[in-house]
């Protein structure tokens, strides 16, 4: 089955539009015919954009940028599925020919108070950079470091850590929540670190901070739904919340350092 | 323009401990009364950020991006190489060092390449101790491979994601410096111009992206890290936002920029689909370890592949290099790929491809020892074109992925500009004319953790440059010419979008400065190059307003400086009259077609100054000087 | 302050894990309760004698009785009050629904009917309480008593001979309070109803208690649900069967 020789397809789009942080949105309706499936989702909306601008009117702001499916830009809800409809898919690696003629689809921003939207699609995820910078780290400053030989990591260790670390903070993982919790984003880095000898001097300050900074950011709580790592692009697994819970109970109720 | 590279005195193997020796130290009390700016913050500028506030000076660090994470660094796959020689298999410091200058094509300067190796052993110790989980063997011992053909494992790597981790691990560190204030992070604002005062550059003119702020930010001392220009091409492996414009404007402000037409292409990415493509993504080059790449002998031979019977297939690499087969060096097999499509035996609905088929290693390994060993290539590759590659031959064709030109700079990573300092891609320092797999994150995190952090602080110690603040008059003036251009481009409300001009110009430099570039179609570039910029500032429509988030208004900028890049790029290209690593002259080639270098006339870096708009820009030359690595031809037949 | 040290403000009932550790904890209490107050109630198929000495027994030990109702309630009064405040973080943080519905792909309706169960769960307690433990619901089955005649416990309904019999020769006719209360089809509903979504909010609620207190990782998530199926099940299956079997005269008066 070769892309190229299928045949074009018309669709109907139905596009959060909304000036600005302060404005009141909607969805608009657009009408785009000669879509090719070989295209990726964001080409479809450049497609859109290039008529909307030749046409005099106001391309749509959406936030991209690697176009494939690692730096973590883009960010919309197609259809009701945080980056569309197919599984372990970025919005951007989403192609056409997930669609069929005739369809129309509904575009949205993520939604979640501490991800205001920006300007129609875009939204802010600097929350997650606050997450991060509360404790998602190791505290070792440049040049004050052994051989990287010096620490064996067992195998089995080191590819969990990978798993955890895979997070591209994208932000699908509180897109999908139905209570709009970070939980998976901030579980993912815990545990990554976890599972490392480097990250266990600071583990108990670093659960306690990231969480108490989750939490002022106004992300909402987990109910133990796993939309999110079944939204999430690089199939984080579920388990990083349970780590994060097991973590920090471990520093608050065992009081551990 | 002085072009003094500071080489220091002694032994090439001792330089570096000597200069470290020699330059001046700023009093740790008086540190913090030093402001650096930072652009960019990719493994380079995340890491000299961070690096930076970590040793007490207030750092400012803007990046265009939402998020310092995402900055196109993460996009790396492969690796990162470093002279560790944890495998025993007699790699050394000396080895790296001569393997980068010989893949460089003999365009680097020694004395930098022997530093890049030196710290390459610290740098795997670094990113270890930030926790990044490189892959590991079941002793727990960190593990390695060869990569982009060289001789010994000393490429580390953590699946196929180095990039991303590594990019992580220094923007964890730069994001811990935030919350201890010592770093200012300004994420979504983009720098528009280089403030230089009293020939010192002292500051930067950014637009606030979310609002449309144009505003100036002073400081001691400034660090672009901003990354490559192959989005000149429109087409490329980049990110769509990676862009020339900091770099372009330090350079209009008196950097001189070094060899720009020193650009890399990728042998194997996926095809351009359809006029709508807007970006191409690269595949590991590991897949050509088992996939035979090949065309029909016939031109314009519309049969499915399957169709076509063995004898009636040209495995070109195969027939051409003997030896090397399908594992030549990137720039000769995408140099072969567009021959074989140049002469119309290209294949797929575009006729620009070639196959690379992996039905002899089906065979061979069977279905499952492949999906083995590139399981989520071929996935990839599947979720990209909709084509099972396990039935059907992969489509690959070449595209544009680094460059190695850059803002010139001297050992101290200084560009000509002093105060204006440049590191990573964004510099032209360490890899010549062609840039070895698995180095450039390398290279990055060498500048951005442990050279320019020493360099710096000799410069801030003896350039004793009285305060400015973002009060002065230069400053005014940057700010107003910035609204200026700002106002022009939202004020031309013309009929045609800003890509077409980015996708016509790409068209040109691809066609003209790609691949292969020779003289006729050179002068062709850099008299369509001038015809479409006129068109552009007289009929781009730029909607919305300058006092807003406004997407379109941040690419017609970046693209009004694309259009005078490329002309520069051109002009590079057409004055260096020899081929050389990523460069390749038709002129200037062996019988069989490879590179034929010119180091009688062009063993030098090429750097140009500019003159003001309108006028020509003036070559000068750093003579390169090569006593350890002894200037040979690259053979691979 | 180094950074990632405590020192942060923080505390346990502040941080929405910590309330979540308030649920489970409390929920396991619950949990806890709910299969003991079945297990009890199942020796209504073994005779009202072993039945009304089963609640004679309970109500003869007030200082277990007491305890269990007083952790018990503490239980569920925690158990509202996190529920009630991470409902409230919930709703704020996405102050702004989906303009098309959101699209589940794993999430149950039991997850997602949580506080609706939990709320017809509370009123249920409370008609329970109401109806059973306090007797202002169905007033005459709550003072039916039997007395012991010689070593034989009989039925007595008349108040005046109630009133001339000594205490430790009464006992409460838990029996027969069930029955005749189950016999009226719309209290039996009612339990019937009440119950069923008891089994939803418990399918969910011990799973999803499992990995808040951080113990259904990889493999055990599974394990987790499988609990939380059976759990519920039971609980269900065992609570239902009271108001079938009276309505169907296999417990009878």
């Amino acid at each position: 089955m070769s892309g190229s020789s299928a045949a074009t397809m018309k669709l109907t789009l139905r596009i959060w539009r909304q000036k600005d942080g302060k404005a009141a949105g909607k969805l608009e309706t657009y009408k785009l015919d000669a879509v090719s499936p070989d295209m990726s989702f964001l080409e479809m909306l450049d497609v859109l954009n290039e008529q909307l601008t030749k046409s005099g009117g106001d391309p749509v702001s959406f936030d991209h940028d690697c176009r494939e499916g690692i730096c973590g830009a883009c960010s919309m809800v197609i259809n009701g599925r945080p980056h569309g409809p197919r599984k372990a898919t970025t919005t951007c690696q989403l192609h056409m020919r997930s669609f069929k003629d005739g369809d129309t689809i509904t575009i949205e921003p993520w939604r979640a108070a501490p991800f205001p939207v920006i300007k129609d699609l875009s939204v802010s995820r600097s929350s997650f950079d606050r997450i991060i910078a509360a404790g998602g780290f190791v505290s070792i400053n440049t040049g004050s470091t052994v051989d990287g030989n010096a620490t064996p990591i067992g195998k089995t260790d080191a590819d969990e850590a990978m798993d955890y670390a895979q997070c591209i903070g994208c932000g699908a993982c509180v897109a999908a929540c139905p209570n709009a919790a970070a939980m998976l984003f901030t579980g993912a880095k815990v545990a990554h670190l976890v599972k490392l000898p480097q990250g266990q001097v600071e583990r108990s300050g670093r659960v306690r901070n990231m969480v108490a900074q989750m939490d002022l950011e106004g992300f909402g709580s987990c109910t133990n739904h796993g939309e999110c790592s079944e939204a999430c692009p690089k199939e984080i697994p579920f388990d990083a919340i349970v780590m994060l819970n097991r973590e920090y109970m471990r520093a608050t109720v065992a009081g551990k350092e | 323009m002085d072009l003094n590279a500071r080489i220091p005195e002694g032994p090439i193997a001792e330089k570096w401990d000597r200069h470290r020796f020699e330059m001046k130290l700023v009093n740790p009390a008086n540190k913090r009364k030093f402001t650096v700016i930072v652009v960019g913050t990719g493994l380079a500028g995340g890491a000299a950020a961070a690096t930076l506030a970590e040793l007490g000076y207030h750092v400012d660090c803007f990046c265009f991006q939402d998020s310092p994470r995402r900055a196109h660094s993460i996009a790396a796959q492969g690796g990162i190489n470093a002279a560790k020689n944890y495998q025993n298999d007699g790699d050394s410091i000396y080895r790296l060092f001569y393997d980068t200058v010989k893949g460089g094509d003999f365009r680097a300067r020694e004395a930098n390449v022997y530093r890049l190796a030196q710290v390459s052993v610290n740098i795997i110790d670094q990113c270890v101790a930030q926790g990044v989980p490189f892959a590991r063997e079941y002793g727990g011992t960190l593990s390695n491979r060869s990569f982009g053909g060289a001789q010994v494992s000393r490429t580390f790597y953590a699946r196929g994601q180095t990039g991303q981790q590594l990019l992580l691990g220094a923007y964890q560190a730069l994001e811990r410096q935030i919350g201890l204030g010592t770093v200012k992070m300004y994420p979504r604002t983009e720098m528009l111009d280089l403030v230089v005062i009293n020939g010192h550059a002292r500051g930067i003119v950014v637009r606030d992206l979310l609002t449309g702020e144009v505003r100036a930010h002073a400081a001691d001392a400034v660090v672009l890290a901003t990354g490559g220009y192959g989005n000149v091409f429109y087409l490329s492996t980049n990110a769509k936002g990676s862009n020339v414009t900091a770099t372009y404007r330090a350079y209009k402000r008196g950097a001189g920029f070094a060899n720009p037409c020193f650009t890399q292409i990728h042998p194997t990415c996926i095809p351009v689909s359809g006029h709508y493509q807007s970006k191409l993504t690269l595949m590991s080059e590991s897949l050509r370890n088992d996939g035979r790449v090949w065309v029909p002998k016939q031109k314009g031979d519309a049969r499915r592949p399957q169709d076509i019977p063995e004898d009636e297939r040209d495995y070109y690499l195969e027939r051409r290099y003997p030896s090397f087969g399908n594992l030549v060096p990137r720039d000769v097999a995408s140099r072969a790929a567009k021959q074989a499509c140049d002469e119309g035996r290209g294949v797929g609905p575009s006729k620009m491809a070639v196959y690379l088929d992996f039905a002899d290693a089906i065979k061979r390994l069977t279905q499952k020892g492949v999906a083995d060993r590139y399981g989520n290539l071929f996935e990839m590759y599947e979720r990209i074109t909709g084509e099972n590659p396990y039935a059907t031959p992969m489509r690959i064709y070449p595209a544009v992925h680094y460059t190695m030109g850059g803002l010139w700079v001297d050992y101290n990573l200084m560009s000509t500009v002093p105060g204006l300092h440049v590191i990573g891609e964004a510099n032209f320092s360490d890899h010549g004319a062609n840039r070895l797999g698995a180095s450039a994150l390398m290279q990055g995190l060498a500048d951005g953790y442990f050279i320019l952090p020493y360099t710096i602080g000799n410069y801030l110690a003896t350039a004793k440059q009285p305060k400015v603040s973002a009060d002065h008059p230069e400053f005014k003036r940057s700010i107003a010419e910035v609204n200026a251009q700002t106002s022009r481009l939202l004020s031309i409300n013309g009929k045609h979008s800003v890509d077409e001009f980015h996708r016509e110009l790409g068209l040109v430099m691809w066609d003209h400065c790609g691949m292969a570039r020779n003289e006729a179609g050179l002068k062709k570039a850099l008299g369509l190059i001038p015809e479409i910029r006129e068109r552009f500032w007289k009929e781009v429509r730029v909607p919305g307003v300058g006092a807003e988030f406004n997407q379109n208004l941040e690419k017609a900028g970046r693209v009004a400086d694309f259009l005078e890049f490329g002309e520069l790029m051109c002009l590079d290209a057409l004055t260096r009259d020899e081929s050389c690593g990523g460069h390749f002259r038709e002129e200037h080639q062996m019988d069989d077609g490879e590179a034929k270098r010119d180091d009688e006339r062009f063993a030098h870096a090429a750097v140009w100054e500019y003159k003001g708009p309108g006028q020509a820009p003036a070559l000068h030359k750093e003579q390169l000087e090569f006593e350890h690595v002894h200037l040979a031809t690259r053979v691979y037949t | 302050m180094s950074e990632s040290s405590p020192g942060r403000p923080h505390s346990l009932l502040g941080s929405s894990i910590g309330l979540k550790f308030v649920m489970g904890a409390t929920g396991v209490v619950l949990v806890g309760f709910i299969l003991a107050h079945m297990a009890g109630n199942l020796q209504i198929y073994l005779g009202s004698d072993v039945f009304n000495h089963y609640a004679q027994t309970l109500k003869g030990t007030p200082p277990l009785l007491w305890t269990v109702r007083i952790v018990v309630l503490s239980a569920v009064l925690l158990h509202i009050a996190s529920a009630w405040r991470l409902t409230q973080k919930n709703w704020a943080a996405r102050p702004q629904p989906y303009a098309s519905p959101r699209r589940y792909d794993r999430t149950s309706y039991a997850a997602l009917f949580m506080r609706g169960s939990g709320l017809v769960i509370l009123a249920f307690i409370i008609f329970h309480l109401l109806h059973f433990t306090i007797g202002t619901i169905q007033h005459e089955h709550f003072v039916l008593h039997e007395v012991l005649r010689g070593d034989v416990w009989v039925r007595e309904e008349n108040v005046k001979i109630l009133a001339s019999v000594p205490e430790h020769m009464q006992r409460h006719d838990a029996y027969s309070m069930f029955v005749r209360g189950f016999q009226n089809p719309i209290i039996a509903g009612s339990y019937i109803l009440a119950n069923l979504l008891l089994g939803r909010h418990l399918s969910h609620g011990v799973a999803s208690g499992f990995a808040t207190l951080g113990y259904s990782k990889g493999g055990q998530r599974q394990v987790a649900e499988r609990i939380g199926t059976t759990i519920a099940t039971l609980v269900t299956l065992g609570n239902i069967s009271f108001p079938i079997a009276v309505l169907a005269g296999v417990v009878h008066l």
